[in-house]
């Protein structure tokens, strides 16, 4: 407990710190990365499709056409649609090594950037069709819980209420938990679920350690290149001068980070008022595909011109997966191709 | 039987009361979870599907996800199918859909497993069938298919998105 309290002491210290950094001109570092004014905005594969399958997958984009595409559009599923038009964030880092310096580096600031400054980004607006009034963000001081961390929803959900118990009260609560386990033969990266706290339903999500985690790394150029002697130091994200604006395992957790807090607005849990379990009630297609689950490792042009999946969040560079629009799917413009070529649905806000 | 003290009973009543307070704090487990699954699996997923594509379309004759000595296994025959006889069968179904894909990769080949719905092309009897898929990596081929029926008791409960 008393190594709880210190941390977060600790932490705000650093945090006061950081974002006194935010007021400042950007580094040139970051100008380093600016590429000729002449570059074109165009759509680019990312390197998770291999050549060979790209000329497979390229003779089959016929096959899904405007009889049969209702069935990949997203749908509400409650009447009013129930998502989450205003959110407010607290992150939670749940685990023994959350202590440790040389293991946080530069990602507990670096999150904590990206959440304070998701709200008005244009990343953050691509969600705005599926919502009844403009998503409105914002994020409250971390939770650092040194304890050891469960990948359990039950667990996580347990440890949630035990830390928050006294402040959830609304409805827009949502409680991100970054662990320190490693994902080990598990399929995902993280995964977003629900559940009560004193009578309060309560939106949470759940990520792994991603430090050196090929199967979740989205390569990204402002970042170290994953397993290397430099992969995990702080980016100038974190008030470090860094020819990287971020570590590694920070750029990886971002990149899943987004495609969570969009699955956790547009299809939070439903808890029907009558008692009856919950259900998701949000937006999903017939596949049970939620808006960032169509548009999983495919990185569309950038809203700055730079290299695939380029987002500008807080004066920093992120490179971020691409989320589903329907508007951009039925009309054929503004969208990019989901990674079977098949549809052009999936945006970034740009 | 020993009598139970006073200090004893108090002791008790704390007890059970903390249990109370405990059990209160979570009063519903989260049955509810989404995942965002690895690279491999949305990889391989997106490969399935473009097989499934193109068993789908009939007038193509060609299969350039298949390796030239594809073969199928499945619990109905003790000999294995090859890829014209596999296909006639395959192609009587429509409606295909993917869940729980997983993958794991061993040197120059990927082991895919996932559940495979389908329809009969009436859209009347609904089958799953759990799949196993030997893919060669370096040539980005399907090699090996093994199937098995899957008891309606296994059907997937629609919250559980692990895919």
């Amino acid at each position: 407990m008393r190594k709880t309290l210190l941390s977060l002491i600790v932490l705000q210290t650093l945090i006061a710190t950081v974002f006194a950094e935010e007021n400042k001109p950007a580094s040139t570092e970051v100008e380093d990365l600016a590429p000729p004014s002449n570059t074109p905005v165009s759509y680019f594969w990312s390197k998770e499709v291999s050549s060979a399958e790209k000329s497979v997958i390229s003779t089959k984009k016929s096959t899904i056409n405007a009889s049969n595409i209702n069935g990949y559009l997203m749908t509400p599923h409650t009447n009013p649609v129930n998502v989450m038009s205003h959110v407010n964030t607290t992150p939670i880092f749940w685990g023994a090594s959350w202590y440790n310096p040389r293991y946080y580096s530069d990602k507990i600031f670096g999150l904590m950037h990206f959440y304070q400054n998701f709200y008005g980004s244009t990343y953050a607006s691509a969600i705005n069709e599926y919502l009844p009034a403009e998503l409105s963000h914002q994020s409250s001081s971390p939770i650092i819980d040194t304890s050891i961390a469960s990948a359990n929803p039950s667990n996580v959900l347990a440890k949630i209420c035990s830390v928050v118990n006294s402040t959830i009260n609304s409805k827009s609560d949502y409680y991100p938990v970054y662990t320190d386990i490693k994902r080990g033969t598990a399929n995902y990266c993280a995964y977003h679920s629900a559940g009560i706290c004193n009578g309060v339903p309560v939106q949470f999500a759940f990520f792994f350690d991603l430090n050196d985690d090929f199967g979740c790394d989205p390569s990204s150029p402002y970042a170290p290149a994953i397993r290397t002697m430099k992969s995990q130091t702080s980016g100038a994200v974190a008030g470090i001068p860094s020819m990287h604006q971020q570590s590694q395992g920070l750029a990886a957790l971002a990149n899943v980070t987004a495609h969570e807090l969009f699955e956790a607005v547009t299809d939070p849990g439903y808890f029907p008022s009558n008692g009856s379990p919950p259900y998701w009630g949000g937006w999903f297609d017939s596949f049970y595909d939620e808006v960032a689950d169509k548009c999983s490792w495919t990185f569309g042009p950038s809203n700055t011109g730079l290299s695939p999946g380029t987002v500008l969040i807080g004066g920093y560079y992120w490179k971020l997966q691409g989320v589903w629009s329907n508007e951009a799917q039925t009309t054929g413009t503004g969208g990019y191709p989901t990674q079977n070529g098949n549809l052009v649905g999936c945006v970034t806000g740009s | 039987m020993r009598k139970i003290t006073n200090r004893g009973f108090l002791a008790i009543t704390l007890l059970l009361s903390m249990s109370a307070i405990c059990q209160e704090m979570v009063l519903m487990p989260p049955e509810l979870s989404a995942h965002a699954v690895t690279r491999d699996v949305t990889e391989y997923k997106s490969r399935e599907q473009a097989l499934i594509a193109f068993i789908g379309d009939k007038e193509n004759q060609q299969m350039p996800l298949l390796a030239d000595d594809f073969e199928v296994w499945s619990d109905k025959s003790r000999d294995w199918q090859s890829k014209d006889d596999w296909l006639k069968t395959a192609r009587q179904q429509a409606n295909f859909n993917i869940r729980n894909l997983s993958v794991r990769q061993m040197d120059d080949f990927a082991i895919v497993n996932f559940l495979l719905e389908s329809t009969d092309r009436l859209d009347k009897e609904r089958s799953t069938q759990f799949v196993v898929d030997i893919w060669r990596q370096s040539t980005n081929k399907l090699s090996v298919r093994y199937i098995s029926d899957v008891e309606p008791s296994v059907q997937l409960n629609p919250t559980d998105r692990k895919f």
